[in-house]
């Protein structure tokens, strides 16, 4: 019984909490659209392909928390935490990869599924590793291709499958042996604070940390009104975008579509052009993200998130953070139209292709700043991010939606997708702008 | 022997080094039954190193470490779960909510107490609901502390816990920890740098001074410990042996600073050649304890 309560407090840690839940429920979700939108003919095929991208962020996420969790468990010395720990990562492989793989061979997908499966589950526990093997795999695929061998009999050919479903064993079954490792290691990695350095204060760090801020003390130390860099500031954050990281980000973009256009396979063009708008469109997000954990975690932060119950009333504050949140943003939307100006110059890109990504991005955009303005939209601080799981879900099923039915030419989904999208984001600014009025202020009183 | 018997913490010559540095020197240390034992050293002197060796967390290099007569190395988990533990790190499992990490580590310990735990936090204002890396360092400390309680251990090991508590948490864990102690006969081991706060709740004082215990001894005979000064001819200093001085240190040239018993003063000046005096310096415990562990 023992046993079964610390398998499942394990379960719960590596697959479903915290953004865990999130993913899980995007991905049912995102099998369930496919399901819904696929022609019938492709069905089995695309939720293959969904499963195992399924399976691949599953056990991609258990894996990375495997390691988190061990090593602190392994400091606190928590009994039996490696041999549950095992059986817990068992119970992830026999739900992610062997029930995956009976129900791909149900299905008719035969054998080859049971190698893209156990392949996918290898690779995803060792992502780090993986995306090196990738790249060596794909110089390598690319020698063979003009050779004219047929790559993927190769690969599922006998010889090929049993390497690959010997290498996924062993990388599985080490991946088993890890908890017990990773705790010992654990424990003793906190050799440093044997060391009477780890309590003494590196001048040279404490320089480099001010110096990020230096440049705007001049504007903090204005007595005139609040401004959006002063508010950052006043929260830690570095306000300034970065636009040596952004032209940089747009040479490697273009260097990597080139790259590709050259390499005779001219069919990559709109991947690497989706992708690296995709890349973009998380930077947009990521930069949200940022801002709001800045507000979360800087030092003064109880301070503001007591101040955050009365703030509101203030209009010009309202705007002041409004307009804080655009800081970074405009590079990283120039670099991206950039981007596309030239690939849609050189005609690799047509003007449909990049219509429908710009529409993409102002809907995540839009998304990300709907999120973001519905955590100051609450009636207390927010202690828990369920109501931004939901609206991320809705973001993401109404920029899929939107997408999608732009792309078919069908207006109702059109339609619905946009309301997904804006419908959500006018209720978090609604609520932004008249939360006095919805949420009056109550004084706490100690007792 | 049922290891519920035996000597709660037990090591026995123990050494450890890093990087050819000898952190433990052939150290000593028997924690009794029901004993809080506050352990006092510099910065670096291997406070944390020994509280890790005793829990088996690091691997020592010789000795015999033992909690409950069992190895402190191969520690069975009916052992380790009667063991609460708070490093001096308390980022861990920061990425889950004060609530999640309870429920998570209390899955791991039967006697874990979920009602007990949640009446601590909200008794030190913790909060349970927010991530733990967003909360601030004193209130993951706090956090640290309620879910080592919350095991209902029969040792708890602490290695500076209140280092970022507030006074208001100091007195409350403090309390806390007293009342636990008395209640269960729980064995404490406490690392800190806050010798009034071990003056209140330590049943044993212990320094480790170079590796080894330099002194470990029941809080009341501190109270019979003064600082003297000696002071004469560094030549006349350099050959006399002080004999029933506790410690003696070199405090600069012509002068000798020694710990005696107070009613041994008498006894120590007789024994002193001519040309030397004897003059007892005024200081409290910390002094006393800053002077051994110079």
């Amino acid at each position: 019984m023992d046993a079964l309560r610390c398998d499942a407090a394990i379960l719960r840690g590596l697959v479903l909490a915290g953004p865990g839940t999130a993913i899980v429920l995007i991905l049912i979700a995102f099998l369930a659209f496919l399901f819904v939108v696929l022609p019938e003919e492709g069905r089995v095929d695309a939720l293959q392909f969904c499963m195992l991208f399924s399976v691949v962020c599953v056990v991609a996420r258990a894996a990375s928390r495997v390691r988190m969790h061990c090593e602190s468990a392994g400091r606190l010395g928590i009994p039996r935490h490696a041999s549950a720990m095992r059986r817990a990562q068992c119970i992830v492989i026999g739900v992610s990869t062997i029930l995956p793989i009976a129900f791909a061979l149900w299905f008719g997908a035969g054998f080859r599924a049971v190698v893209i499966f156990a392949g996918g589950t290898a690779l995803a526990i060792y992502l780090a590793e993986a995306l090196v093997m990738a790249i060596i795999a794909a110089i390598a695929l690319k020698g063979l291709t003009a050779t004219g061998v047929d790559i993927w009999a190769l690969l599922f050919g006998i010889p090929g499958s049993t390497v690959i479903l010997v290498a996924s064993a062993w990388g599985i079954g080490r991946w088993l042996q890890l908890p017990q490792r990773l705790e010992a290691q654990a424990a003793a990695a906190s050799l440093t604070f044997a060391d009477p350095a780890h309590e003494a204060i590196d001048a040279e760090e404490v320089d480099a940390a001010n110096m990020a801020l230096e440049n705007y003390l001049g504007e903090v130390l204005n007595p005139r009104a609040l401004t959006p860099r002063k508010l950052w500031i006043g929260l830690s954050y570095e306000p300034r975008g970065n636009w040596r990281v952004n032209a940089m980000g747009m040479f490697f973009a273009l260097l990597a579509i080139v790259i590709c256009h050259f390499w005779k396979l001219a069919h990559w063009d709109f991947g690497i052009y989706m992708s690296v708008s995709a890349i973009f469109a998380a930077y947009i997000y990521g930069r949200f993200n940022q801002m709001q954990e800045a507000w979360l975690r800087t030092p003064g932060e109880q301070s503001v998130l007591v101040l955050a119950a009365r703030w509101p009333a203030r209009t010009a504050f309202k705007v002041v953070l409004l307009r804080s949140i655009w800081t970074g943003i405009p590079q990283l939307l120039v670099g991206w139209l950039m981007f596309s100006a030239v690939v849609l110059a050189i005609g690799w890109i047509d003007w449909n292709t990049v219509m429908l990504t710009a529409i993409g991005q102002v809907a995540a955009l839009v998304s990300a700043l709907g999120i973001f303005v519905s955590y100051f939209a609450y009636s207390r601080v927010p202690r828990t991010n369920l109501l931004q799981m939901a609206y991320l879900l809705t973001a993401l099923a109404g920029i899929a939606t939107l997408l999608t039915s732009l792309a078919h030419g069908f207006v109702p989904g059109t339609v619905v997708g946009a309301s997904l999208l804006l419908a959500p984001a006018a209720v978090a600014f609604l609520a932004f702008f008249l939360r006095p009025v919805l949420f009056p202020v109550q004084i706490a009183v100690r007792k | 022997m049922q290891p519920h018997d035996a000597t709660p913490i037990s090591a026995r010559n123990v050494s450890k080094s890093f990087q050819g540095r000898r952190v433990l020197d052939e150290l000593s240390l028997q924690v009794e039954r029901g004993s809080v034992v506050g352990v006092l050293g510099a910065n670096g002197s291997g406070k944390t190193t020994l509280l890790k060796v005793l829990l088996g967390l690091l691997p020592r290099d010789s000795g015999i470490a033992e909690i409950y007569g069992a190895n402190a190395d191969d520690l069975p988990p009916e052992v380790r779960e009667r063991i609460g533990y708070v490093p001096q790190s308390s980022q861990l499992f920061a990425w889950l909510t004060g609530r999640s990490m309870l429920r998570y580590v209390g899955s791991f310990y039967p006697n874990y107490d979920h009602e007990y735990a949640q009446s601590v936090a909200e008794r030190l204002q913790v909060s349970l609901k927010t991530s733990i890396e967003a909360l601030s360092p004193g209130q993951q400390q706090r956090l640290s502390i309620v879910r080592a309680l919350a095991t209902r251990p029969e040792i708890l090991v602490l290695d500076e816990p209140m280092s970022a508590l507030d006074p208001a948490a100091r007195l409350f864990v403090i309390d806390e920890l007293l009342r636990e102690q008395r209640s269960r006969e729980l064995t404490i081991i406490v690392s800190s740098h806050i010798v009034h706060d071990l003056q209140r709740y330590c049943t044993h004082l212990a320094v480790v001074k170079n590796g080894r215990v330099a002194i470990h001894e029941r809080m009341e005979s501190f109270a019979g410990l003064v600082r003297v000064l000696a002071t004469g001819e560094e030549s006349i200093l350099a050959s006399t042996e002080f004999a029933k001085a506790g410690h003696v240190r070199i405090s600069n040239p012509g002068e000798r600073t020694l710990i005696v018993a107070r009613d041994s003063i008498a006894a120590v000046e007789r024994e002193l050649p001519d040309g030397i005096t004897l003059r007892q310096l005024e200081g409290d415990l910390e002094a006393l304890v800053s002077e051994w562990m110079r």
